[in-house]
């Protein structure tokens, strides 16, 4: 399958690693160093990585440049999810042009060029994986394709969980192991870098001077420390994710009473992939796009007549819950929730999807 | 198939019947190359500068010439759909979905049951049956509408009779010419909801499947009735309808719980949905 295909390449770079009983990449680089393989790297590509905008809240997306590198947050992790790059807010499917008796259809799969993401935590590399299996399925969208093959991805540890983190009770470890080109791991006086793709291989070469060789004391820090945070994670939460499938409608009514059917957790939610289709037109020219869209919204399954099998919010809100807990599973085989936290933390009215899942 | 999933095929609208004030009948071609669908899978129609939306195969998946699409004026592309004129052009994507499962029941009877415009895909599913006639038992539809003017595909159901089909019609609400009989040897001139049918016809659910399509409602009733009547929810399948945007299982949008209606249906067995809250 088309999933496949795409991680191919990264899953066959780490398999004849092993082969060859050669150990990855992995390398040193100093604090100062990074600074000056940031600059450079953001010179030759345009760079976006989470941005401290304002002390004290959650960085956000931002193209990284001279002025805004001293701001750069590599501890805690954006609010903004990075789907957007893959699948944007808004997107042009195709467009027409009528003529009598004719009608000409055109499209084009744009290419991003020397795009880098920096700063995905493993909850954004798995939950890129999770947007793969609905976007890549056959027959696959391949506006999302040539994203996903175009773009790198520069992926970190994570050192400081945010509170509202449970990535562990969703079966993840709060740290890449496969995925990105090259992953950043927090060591004493700087981080490890270790290349997970040929081109991800390319960077640490093209930067080599940068670089220094790890020692197995580093390594032993960096296990030690993933370890450590894999622990805070875990302990703060005793108990398993309840069978939602098994609740009546009414288990959601205390949520529902809360919601204030603002979508901010879907628009932050880094799994959450629904799109509205809709035509323009002017005069002879006219194009299909894509938008996003929310299952909160009232008029989500609407239909012509005016029937609406999900009339209430409270029916809704189940919906959202269930596509996480139950739905994606049984789709996919997995959660389609990646714990990383961002709905809680959006929230106004309190909502914590980690009640809903009977965590807390 | 063209790289871009949400890219339409051009067809041309060869013809356009009207078969009732609320519905019309579009046979369609394709530009290059034929359609291929089975009785049951739906298609997404554009009709350019005004959007797309999806509607069932009404016509014989045996014709691979041309294609049908039987269209009920409710909205924004239903609306332009009925103002298209023979030789204009219109997009198509599909077919999708699943289809009726014939294989699987040859040699039983078979009792279709349609509401409103859930007739569209019995049609097609009646032309399928009756070209492989002898492979099926007893073949019943039940039809009804709410009035005898919205009675569609009017000059079809006496063919269908001959051809070895026992068609019961009904309506909502009667008037003069209903009580005239104007189907007089293709059926009745019964009054009443499309449950009451069930009164004039024997079934035999050991040996009967059934194949339900219409408004909710009606769907309600329906399977109610033929679980009374001793049908095994495994023997009943219904053809649903959600708000549907991509038709590929991406957007999200026609969810029945953990069901795609547009890649895991639109055709469901009721033995599927019978634990589901609200699935019609
Ligand atoms: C599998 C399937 C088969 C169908 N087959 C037929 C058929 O054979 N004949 C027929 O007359 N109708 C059929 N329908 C219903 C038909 O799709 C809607 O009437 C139509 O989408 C209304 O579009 P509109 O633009 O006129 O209405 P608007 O209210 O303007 O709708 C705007 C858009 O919302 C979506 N939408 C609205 N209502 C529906 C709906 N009921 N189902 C799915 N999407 C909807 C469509 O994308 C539509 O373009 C079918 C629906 C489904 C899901
Ligand atoms: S119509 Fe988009 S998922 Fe079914």
């Amino acid at each position: 399958m088309c999933v496949e295909k795409l991680n191919i390449g990264k899953k066959l770079y780490n398999l004849c690693l092993a082969y060859l009983k050669i150990k990855k990449g992995t390398m040193f680089i100093n604090d100062e160093s990074l600074r000056e393989f940031l600059l450079m790297l953001s010179k030759q590509f345009t760079v976006v990585a989470p941005i401290m905008e304002t002390p004290g809240k959650p960085p956000i997306l931002s193209q990284l440049n001279q002025a805004n590198l001293s701001r750069l947050e590599l501890k805690v992790r954006p609010l903004t999810p990075y789907k957007f790059f893959f699948q944007p807010p808004s997107e042009e499917l195709f467009t027409y042009k009528l003529g009598r008796k004719l009608v000409e259809l055109g499209y084009e799969v744009k290419k991003p060029e020397n795009l880098i993401l920096l700063g995905l935590r493993n909850c954004d590399l798995k939950a890129l994986e999770k947007l793969d299996m609905v976007m890549l399925e056959e027959p696959a969208d391949p506006f999302y394709k040539s994203k996903r093959e175009n773009i790198l991805l520069v992926s970190l540890d994570c050192s400081e969980p945010c509170p509202a983190c449970f990535c562990t009770e969703v079966g993840l470890k709060p740290y890449p192991e496969e995925g990105y080109d090259l992953n950043l791991s927090r060591v004493e006086g700087g981080y490890l870098a270790e290349a997970g793709s040929r081109r991800g291989e390319e960077l640490l070469k093209r930067f080599e001077s940068l670089f220094t060789g790890e020692s197995e004391g580093q390594l032993k820090q960096r296990d030690e420390r993933r370890e450590a945070v894999y622990r805070k994670v875990k302990e703060a939460y005793t108990k398993p994710i309840r069978d939602l499938s098994k609740v009546g409608e009414e288990y959601f009514m205390d949520f529902t009473r809360r919601c204030v059917e603002c979508s901010g957790c879907v628009f932050t939610c880094p799994t959450c992939h629904c799109f509205y289709i809709s035509d323009y037109r002017r005069r002879e020219l006219g194009g299909r796009i894509k938008t996003i869209d929310s299952c909160l919204f009232e008029g989500f399954q609407r239909v012509a007549a005016g029937v609406n099998p999900r009339a209430t919010l409270n029916s809704r809100l189940r919906q959202r819950f269930l596509k996480k807990f139950v739905y994606f599973k049984q789709r996919y085989g997995e959660y389609g929730c990646v714990g990383c936290g961002r709905c809680v933390e959006v929230c106004p009215g309190e909502i914590d999807i980690r009640e809903a899942a009977g965590l807390i | 198939m063209s790289l871009n999933p949400y890219l339409p095929r051009l067809a041309e609208v060869l013809e356009v019947k009207e078969e009732s004030p609320e519905v019309k009948t579009l046979k369609l071609k394709l530009k290059e190359g034929r359609m291929e669908f089975k009785a049951g899978q739906f298609l997404e129609l554009t009709v350019f500068g005004v959007g797309e939306a999806p509607f069932t195969f009404s016509s014989s998946p045996f014709n691979l010439e041309s294609f049908e699409v039987s269209i009920a004026k409710v909205g924004s592309v239903t609306d332009a759909a009925h103002q298209l004129k023979g030789g204009e052009l219109v997009g198509v994507r599909g077919p999708f979905g699943n289809g009726f499962p014939l294989e699987e029941h040859k040699g039983r009877d078979l009792v279709i049951v349609g509401g409103g415009i859930g007739i569209a895909p019995l049609r097609s599913l009646l032309y399928a049956l009756v070209a492989e006639r002898s492979e099926y038992g007893d073949l019943k539809l039940l039809y009804g509408a709410r009035s005898p003017s919205l009675i569609i595909y009017k000059d079809e159901w006496e063919k269908f009779m001959e051809k070895g089909v026992e068609v019961y019609l009904t309506v909502d609400v009667g008037d003069e010419t209903w009580r005239r009989g104007p189907y007089g040897p293709c059926g009745y001139t019964h009054v009443g909801v499309v449950t009451t049918l069930f009164d004039m016809v024997k079934l035999n659910p050991e040996r009967c499947v059934a194949f339900v399509c219409g408004p909710p409602i009606m769907i309600r009733f329906t399977v109610q009735r033929l679980l009374q009547l001793g049908f095994s929810a495994s023997r009943i399948y219904l053809s649903l309808e959600r708000m549907m945007k991509c038709g590929l299982g991406k957007c999200g949008h026609c969810n029945i719980e953990g069901y795609y209606v547009c890649k895991d249906g639109p055709v469901f067995q009721f033995e599927t949905l019978k634990d589901v809250p609200h699935p019609f």
